[in-house]
């Protein structure tokens, strides 16, 4: 039971580094239609926010030099998310399934990267919300039994979203036990 | 989602309850008929008293005939759910059905029952009745038999588990299951004959019969083995836990509601004042503090002693089992496979006495995946009791790898989130809330909160970065957390069934990355902040060979 402490280095940033030891791209990029209906999507709910944001900026009487600060950030953040976002998610957002595992990747001011083996993967779903559907756009999302591990493909063209599903589903099928 | 649509997530060959319907269908214990009523009484006393106080426009006399009245039908409505609950355990399932108007059943395939606890209030215990908890592993809701007698639940936590084991092996498919076969294992009345799994053999004989199952693995004679139990002196660490401490701030705090009813004679208390005066503002402070001292000590050592009282900590055939209480008795078992991981917790006051707490992460148990089966104790039993429960005392013992210079900054610059907020919360109420009342007052005091914050937030940040950390050993993620207390979490390699690496725009500039292994058990993720990203991809390529090394650079 006496094992000795291991001796680690204390400052690991400066520790050698293996060039492998990064993740690289996943292979494929989803419908470039994404790009479209990601930027409808986000002058929708501009119009919204904004609206409202507007509408008590200029009903209220008196207006606070801060107000007119929130007013602009939210003006801005907007403008970013309808001139500059559809390009950049879809740059990002990328995924790749092989026979064991499956990996994705998405954001646009931060990266998240999410991999899992699809032996533990529990159902397979797909989405497609009125806008999609007009856009034949299509979302799939993976789960496991953790709630922190949904994986989700974000703007698949709708028939590749469908021979997806399929593939997934034939590889998960195939693996057995409870998948915990 | 609920018990009743998981189906969807049973292998195909379970196929739908071959048994009928309405056969074999057990009711709880007839000592319910006493426990509800008075569990229902009790419960509404308070809303009764509040209509009766409150409501006093009616003379008292209609009252006292109308409260025993009162009394009689929530006595009456506490009846209801003998008559309604009933269960069954068939060839394949547990099966709870419940409900007046809205009929429930409850279904739990027996090779997912992954926990059978059970509990008992004084109440309960006065009977000799049990609450039984059965959970699976797909969600966090359970079935709850509330209640059996102590014997009957006893048993049917031993059916309940063997059976488990026993239905793992048969859903291999030759078990031919005679569809006209009522199929119901489902013992005895508890009332007639208890107790008839008491011994072993008669496990057996029970199953064999009815189902055509295979042979069960014949329930081993007891071969538990204790690894911990419940020590007096542990009691000297209740008064570092501060948890207890916010419920008392809290019944403090309902108590002073009432403390403005109370009436006050002032000129007393300014004679009280000058009394006081006179012996000494000295010693009266030595007072008040020697007195919530004692107060502290005799309410967080009771406490401990009510909820820790007997713990019995043991290992019998792959099931770990804890017990303990004073007044109200748990009994928790959890399956030994299921179990993932564990959390040790050294909470800051209790590192200076060498004490810590241990919880399990396991599938399908007990409170968000975590069951707490150690209190406050001595950090050589619970790092003890820890290395026993992994089969490896290696990952308790090793020194985590830190995440270095970029992470420890990240940390400060958190942390001190916190003193900014509350500067500007200061200015604001400064600047703008002051002119509005028309009061005024020094600057200096509303940045005084954002001011002390700093240093604390130093303090904070580095002791923070202190037990950030990980490691991987042969079969175990380590990741070393935790602001105040030190947490170590060390999840088994193959409980680890996916990876999130989530960076934002300032983790992307420093290199770092917020690595999770995402798991079914305990809180259903370990989080790693702020891990150097080449570090990070390295432990996920090694921990998980198979599913991340494709996804490599330089590799196909």
């Amino acid at each position: 039971m006496t094992e000795p402490q291991i001796e680690t280095p204390r400052d690991p940033s400066n520790a050698q580094r293996d060039p492998s030891d990064a993740l690289r791209e996943p292979a494929n990029r989803v419908s470039p239609r994404a790009v479209t209906y990601w930027r409808v999507q986000a002058i929708i709910t501009t119009i919204f926010v904004l609206g409202i944001a507007l509408v008590i900026y200029f009903v209220v009487p008196s207006r606070p030099w801060w107000a007119t600060a929130i007013v602009a950030v939210i003006a801005l953040y907007s403008a970013a998310e309808i001139f500059a976002m559809p390009q950049i998610r879809f740059r990002i957002h990328r995924w790749e399934i092989n026979e064991i595992a499956i990996h994705t990747r998405e954001g646009w001011i931060g990266r998240e990267s999410r991999i899992a083996p699809l032996s533990r993967v529990q159902t397979v779903d797909s989405q497609q919300g009125p806008l999609m559907r007009y856009f034949k756009l299509s979302s799939i999302t993976v789960t496991t039994a953790s709630a922190a591990g949904p994986i989700t493909i974000a703007g698949l063209d709708q028939d590749d979203a469908r021979e997806l599903v399929v593939t997934l589903t034939e590889i998960t099928a195939a693996t057995e036990g409870d998948a915990t | 989602m609920s018990l009743e649509q998981t189906p969807d997530v049973t292998p195909p060959d379970e196929s739908p309850e071959p048994s009928p319907q309405d056969e074999g269908w057990l009711r709880l214990d007839k000592r319910k008929l006493l426990l509800d009523p008075i569990g229902a009484v009790r419960s509404a006393i308070f809303p009764i008293a509040a209509v009766i106080f409150g409501v006093s426009s009616l003379d008292g006399i209609w009252w006292v005939l109308a409260a025993p009245v009162v009394v009689t039908v929530i006595a009456l409505f506490g009846l209801i759910p003998w008559f309604t609950t009933t269960y069954r355990i068939t060839a394949t399932q547990f099966q709870m059905r419940k409900g007046l108007l809205n009929k429930s059943t409850s279904t739990a395939p027996l090779d997912r029952i992954r926990s059978v606890d059970l509990e008992a209030t004084v109440l309960h215990r006065l009977l000799g009745m049990r609450k039984v908890q059965i959970g699976t592993g797909v969600d966090s809701e359970r079935i709850e038999l509330d209640a059996v007698t102590t014997e009957r639940a006893d048993e049917l936590r031993a059916q309940l588990l063997t059976a488990r084991l026993a239905s793992t092996n048969a859903t291999v498919p030759a078990s031919p299951v005679d569809p006209t076969d009522p199929a119901v294992l489902a013992a005895p009345s508890a009332l007639a004959a208890p107790s008839v799994l008491a011994d072993p053999a008669a496990a057996d004989e029970s199953y064999d019969g009815p189902v055509s199952a295979p042979p069960t693995p014949s329930a081993p004679p007891s071969t538990e083995q204790v690894l911990a139990r419940f020590d007096w002196t542990w009691v000297r660490f209740a008064p570092f836990n501060f948890a207890r401490l916010a419920v008392i701030a809290a019944a403090i705090g309902v108590l002073s509601q009432f403390a403005g009813d109370i009436d006050v004679d002032y000129a007393e208390i300014a004679e009280s004042t000058r009394a006081a005066l006179r012996i000494g503002v000295v010693v009266l402070s030595v007072v008040i503090a020697l007195s919530l001292l004692v107060g502290w000590l005799i309410i967080s050592m009771g406490g401990y002693m009510v909820q820790w009282w007997a713990l019995r900590l043991t290992r019998d055939a792959g099931i770990l089992r804890m017990s303990a209480g004073l007044l109200t008795t748990r009994s928790i078992s959890v399956e030994e496979k299921r179990v993932r991981g564990i959390e040790l917790v050294e909470p800051l006051l209790m590192r200076p006495v060498n004490g810590a707490e241990l919880a399990t992460l396991a599938t399908g148990v007990g409170d968000g995946g975590t069951t707490k089966i150690l209190p406050q104790c001595p950090t050589d039993v619970a790092v003890a009791v820890a290395s026993d429960i992994l089969g490896d005392a290696h990952p308790l013992r090793v020194r985590l790898v830190q995440h270095g210079f970029a992470a420890r900054r990240r940390r400060h610059i958190s942390f001190q989130w916190m003193s900014l907020i509350l500067l500007v919360l200061g200015a604001v109420g400064h600047q703008i809330v002051l002119p509005m009342a028309e009061a005024e007052g020094e600057l200096w005091w509303f940045l005084a909160p954002g001011l002390l914050w700093i240093p604390l937030g130093v303090v904070l940040a580095e002791l923070s970065y202190a037990h950030l950390g990980h490691f991987l050993t042969d079969d175990h993620l380590v990741v070393g957390h935790g602001a105040t207390a030190r947490r170590r979490t060390v999840l088994e390699v193959d409980g680890i069934i996916g990876w999130v690496f989530d960076q934002s725009f300032f983790q992307r500039r420093l290199g770092l990355v917020t690595l999770q292994a995402t798991t079914a058990a305990g809180a259903e993720q370990v989080t790693l902040t702020d891990i150097p990203e080449h570090l990070a991809v390295r432990l996920a390529a090694d921990a998980t060979r198979e599913p991340v090394r494709p996804f490599l650079t330089g590799r196909d």
